[in-house]
């Protein structure tokens, strides 16, 4: 088995926390309410899903 | 009379001459190896019906060039000889136990190295 | 509303529960384990979310909006770095024998006391009042579902009846195991169950508020829009005071505080059943999360619209809808949830604490205090310790809950623990990666930390909750200066105070730790733990064998049954046998699978560094060094009292044990070098008799060979006589320099003669093999002191050497001598532009018999393998020194250093 890529995951830890914080966020506030729904929610879930995909891809590529 | 195949495997090249010039003369169809990969690769094609091997060789030594022979299919009647400088193999049973069917200790004679030979590719 | 007399039999029921699945855990660890997947290892993790997510962040986003996510997105954001931060904290907790977070830090920056005692009461001081909002969110909870605001004697001994049962609870399940490596399954059996449990009732509330009260998401956000209550949610610049600040600092804490938190290291780190169910566990984290959260804005939003008239606080929002509705058993079912969620919570950290309490202040107290050491005694007073602390632990937390309790609602309070446990942060991650980060650092770091944190978040807390009355210190800052107001130090206004305090604190923090281990010096121990720390290996790692080592079958046998006995080992070899098909004999050749089957069992018994240690040497992987050596004697310490307090009293014995450990080692080390010698001697003199023999006997038997055969037949027996002879006369100069019988003849002479004598000497060769030696020697008329013969016979062997091993790639081959010349040496250099020698090789070449195998170098004839440590011994002999630069197809270049006479 190799080791998981270390890069990768740093790489993607620091693209998220930047999607998470200003300008992002501030961003996120001018839209405020989507279709009823706070879009912060709608925002939040998404990423946080994406994220749930990256890492599985890495972890389960890597491991290949 | 059909010709023996001998492999010969050591890494000093004056044995390996000196063995091979022996055996080529008594009609033995032999083939040379400096250390046990190329060795193997040989042992694999030439089908040899009996290896002198050298126990002290860099990269593989004997007893792992002999387990790999003994764990092949193909070479289950190949005789194994070992040439040893003493100290590596004490008894007739523990070189057998080694994988050997035979070992013989330098410094040893023509007809020394021929009787051997001569023992088991009859058998 | 529920009775009381109903209620108290369905908590007494679920109680009972847990007891039996710890119970039922504990005895499935010695079979099947319960806990040995990484779901439950991502279940156990949860206890992130405590009664504070579970009735809190309703409360907070009611009252103040959108802002909770951030406790959430720190560990989302943490997520991908499981897998690299997690394992190594595994491998080094399981390595170093770690018991919890102070020690961990502690023993990072060398094993230092006055650092686990300084860690462990902050610690205390930060978790107690966060262990106290559990109880207190147990008790508040369970008088709203009786509906009794009548303070009534049962309930309202409600507090103290959970912290005496928990106490129970985690003597029996938290304490079982005295070593740190071992889990406490029946613990964590029970918390993954009340991570299930929470999660559901959370769920089944908010989708009966969102779908059966309610329409529908859609309709509780389209409400709350025609009410104007969505915006002010919805918006995260209104929702914080400091804004996107703010948000940016409480990220920022509850990343850090998601490993730190000691219950949170004590499930990562500790109880941890196999280091790959990070993996996994990483991303079965985040949909809990994601799950957990999802409901948390829909009943807020509804609890504004429903209880808009009343005057419930919006943290009981969560319970006041099932019993508004008159659904009991769904409020039986939320308040079961939300006792999971603290109870959860009080186990793991009251066992984290307690640990900590008993490891690093009770043991070693007492032991320092008492008078008598007999065995028994002391594994008694350990375990008393151990038990003690438990209740000691919880009692406090009660005791906080009585006197401070009111005021402060849920997410206040755990946010002002989270800011204090933050200042382990720079040292728990420094440590991790930063090798020079030192204990002077770290102290000066958290103690300045500290007090920071005291000063701006519990010093106001103290004085909002009336136990100081000092309200003008608040408004005016102390003695009237404005820079040092709690809550606006320096004039930094406009922020909020948690991450006003965690700001300050933490910048500080960090600034002392860079500033303190920057500019003092670390002692040893403390280098060499940073070195444990920062470098510990994948165990993959370890696996890693030379393929061309061959180990039978005995050897390994013989090995193991010295550890765990021959009983155990066949027991193991037929299990191999089993589940492999493959059974292994006396002299069978073991495959790598099967050593690392047998590294492995033979880890659980002595340790891993020890297994590996042991295994290493079968295979002659690489010696045994110095600090292998003192980790094997320091686990086997370990492994003998069972205890880290107790070892304290065996220095002693560990230094004189070391002592003849590494005699015993010296003296076998020449004796091997001995016997090899005798072998080796042997085997070089057996071979060039065997050619000379066998050929001689041909050329006597074989009238009929060819001219040209017997040619070759000759020269080989020339050659082979030639390396006999030389191996001779090496071997007996060998012996003689060995003990000093050599006969020196020393007399002054030009060392420009004795250079041309011996480029002379070689010529002949030299020419023959076509390799040009230009003599660059300009330092003519230096006169030195030597023997003549024997420095000439260094430079020879050089030249030969030079000669012997030339690149056959290179179209030229030359030899090229020069010279440098100081105050009172001059140095010969000699450089060819051979095949070189690879860097590791050039100590080895000094050794006797040492040949350097080389691809290029395959067929040459040998040599007798003494020649260079000839040559080192009979220069050293000179006062001078012999050393070799060389870059493997480039050059080697020999020095020969000599002081010369005036």
């Amino acid at each position: 088995m190799k080791t998981i890529g270390k890069t990768k995951l740093i790489v993607v830890a620091l693209f998220f926390f930047f999607l998470f914080n200003f300008p992002f966020i501030g961003l996120i506030d001018t839209v405020l309410i989507f279709g009823h729904i706070p879009f912060i929610y709608i925002y939040f879930y998404t990423l946080s899903l994406l994220l749930i995909l990256i890492i599985r891809y890495i972890i389960n590529h890597d491991k290949k | 009379m059909i010709h023996k195949k001998i492999l010969i495997v050591d890494d000093e090249k004056s044995i390996v001459l000196a063995i091979d010039s022996i055996l080529s003369a008594r009609g033995y169809n032999t083939q040379k190896a400096y250390d046990g990969k190329k060795g193997l690769e040989i042992a694999k094609e030439f089908k040899p019906d009996l290896i002198l091997l050298d126990v002290m060789m860099p990269f593989i030594d004997g007893f792992e060039f002999s387990s790999l022979i003994r764990n092949d299919k193909a070479l289950e009647d190949t005789k194994i000889i070992f040439i040893t400088a003493k100290g590596e193999i004490n008894d007739k049973k523990d070189g057998y136990s080694k994988g050997g069917d035979d070992y013989i200790v330098k410094p040893f004679s023509t007809e020394k190295l021929l009787s051997r030979i001569n023992f088991l590719l009859d058998a | 509303m529920i009775s009381l007399w109903l209620i108290i039999p369905i908590c007494i029921v679920y109680l009972a529960l847990l007891f039996g699945i710890a119970y039922y855990g504990d005895k499935r660890s010695t079979k099947k384990s319960l806990i040995n997947n990484h779901f439950v290892y991502a279940l156990s993790l949860t206890t992130y979310f405590t009664a504070w997510s579970f009735y809190g962040n309703v409360g907070k986003v009611a009252t103040s909006g959108i802002s909770f996510i951030t406790t959430y997105i720190g560990p989302v954001i943490l997520a991908p770095l499981w897998v690299i931060l997690f394992k190594k904290i595994i491998r080094v907790c399981k390595r170093e024998k770690i018991s919890s977070i102070s020690d961990f830090i502690a023993t990072r920056y060398g094993k230092d006391k006055f650092l686990g005692n300084l860690i462990t009461i902050m610690v205390f001081i930060f978790i107690i009042p966060y262990i106290s909002i559990q109880l207190k969110a147990i008790s508040t909870s369970f008088h709203i579902l009786i509906d009794s605001p009548v303070q009534n004697s049962v309930s309202n001994k409600i507090p103290l009846f959970v912290a005496i049962i928990m106490s129970l609870f985690v003597i029996l399940f938290g304490t079982r195991n005295t070593r740190s490596e071992q889990v406490n399954e029946g613990m964590v059996s029970v918390i993954a169950f009340e991570a299930i449990f929470k999660l559901i009732a959370f769920i089944i509330v908010g989708v009966y508020v969102t779908y059966f009260i309610f329409n529908g998401f859609g309709d509780v956000f389209s409400k709350a829009t025609a009410k104007d209550i969505l915006g002010p949610v919805a918006n995260i610049q209104d929702s914080l005071e400091g804004g996107y600040w703010d948000w940016f600092s409480l990220i920022i804490l509850s990343f850090f505080v998601f490993m730190l938190l000691p219950r949170q290291f004590h499930l990562i780190a500790l109880e941890n059943k196999n280091e790959e169910h990070v993996d996994k566990a990483s991303w079965v984290f985040l949909l809990y999360l994601l799950a957990m959260t999802l409901f948390v804005v829909p009943i807020a939003i509804a609890g504004k619209l429903y209880f808009f008239d009343t005057s419930f606080s919006a943290d009981s929002y969560v319970l006041r809808f099932p019993i508004d509705r008159g659904n009991n058993l769904l409020a039986t079912l939320v308040f079961l949830g939300g006792f999971s969620a603290a109870t959860g919570m009080i186990i793991v950290e009251t066992i984290a604490i307690s640990k900590m309490l008993s490891d690093n202040i009770f043991i070693p107290f007492i032991l320092n205090h008492l008078k008598t050491f007999s065995t028994s005694k002391i594994q008694k007073v350990i375990s008393f310790c151990k038990r003690i602390s438990i209740p000691i632990v919880l009692l406090s937390a009660y005791t906080y809950t009585e006197i401070i309790g009111e005021g402060s609602t849920l997410v206040e309070t755990g946010l002002i623990s989270f800011v204090g446990i933050a200042q382990l942060a720079p040292s728990f991650f420094g440590g991790l990666f930063w090798k020079k980060a030192n204990k002077t650092g770290t102290i000066s770091g958290i103690i300045v930390g500290f007090f920071i944190w005291s000063y701006t978040l519990l010093f106001p807390a103290f004085i909002q909750s009336g136990l100081i009355d000092s309200l003008s210190i608040l408004s005016n800052g102390p003695f009237s200066i404005s820079l040092l107001k709690p809550y606006a130090l320096l004039g930094l206004e406009d922020l909020n105070p948690i991450s006003h305090g965690f700001f300050w604190s933490i910048t500080l923090n960090i600034f002392f730790y860079i500033i303190g281990s920057v500019f003092t010096i670390p002692k040893g121990i403390e280098i060499q733990q940073a070195n444990k720390f920062i470098d510990i290996k994948d165990p993959n790692e370890y696996r890693f064998r030379n393929r061309y080592q061959k180990v039978y079958f005995y050897q390994l046998y013989e090995l193991i049954i010295k550890f765990i006995g021959s009983k155990n080992t066949n027991m193991y070899v037929d299990q191999y046998d089993k589940k492999y098909q493959k059974k292994y004999r006396n002299n069978d050749i073991l495959e790598i699978h099967f050593v690392d089957y047998m590294e492995n069992i033979l880890s659980d018994y002595i340790g891993n560094i020890s297994a590996r240690i042991a295994i290493s040497k079968l295979l002659n992987e690489e010696p045994l060094s110095r600090k292998e050596l003192i980790e094997i004697l320091e686990e086997t310490k370990d492994a003998i009292t069972h205890s880290k307090a107790l070892t304290v009293k065996s220095d002693e014995l560990k230094r004189i044990q070391k002592t003849l450990l590494e005699s015993n080692e010296k003296l076998k080390e020449i004796d091997q070098i001995k016997d090899e010698f005798i072998l080796t001697i042997s085997h070089e003199l057996r071979t060039p008799i065997t050619s000379i023999r066998l050929l001689s006997e041909m050329l006597y038997h074989e009238p009929a060979l060819y001219e040209d055969q017997k040619h070759v037949f000759l020269k080989t027996i020339i050659q082979e006589s030639e390396r006999l002879s030389d191996l001779i006369d090496d071997t007996l100069l060998q012996e003689k320099l060995e003990l000093g019988q050599l006969n020196w003849e020393f007399e002054d002479y030009f060392v420009h003669e004795i250079i041309s004598n011996a480029v002379n000497a070689v010529s002949p060769i030299s020419k023959d093999t076509g390799i040009v030696i230009r003599n660059h020697f300009s330092h003519n008329n230096t006169l030195i002191h030597a023997d003549k013969t024997h420095l000439e016979r260094v430079l020879i062997n050089i030249f030969i050497n030079a000669i012997k091993f030339y690149d056959p790639e290179k179209d030229t081959h030359k030899i090229e001598i020069s010279s440098i010349i100081d105050s009172h040496t001059i140095t010969i250099c000699i450089e060819d532009n051979g095949i070189g020698i690879a860097k590791e090789d050039h100590e080895k070449i000094f050794n006797t018999f040492v040949q350097i195998q080389h691809e290029k170098q395959k067929n040459k004839p040998k040599g007798s393998g003494l020649g260079l440590s000839i040559a080192k011994k009979i220069v050293a002999h000179h006062k001078g020194i012999l050393s070799v630069e060389s870059e493997i197809n480039v050059y080697t270049k020999f020095l020969i250093t000599l002081p010369f006479k005036n």
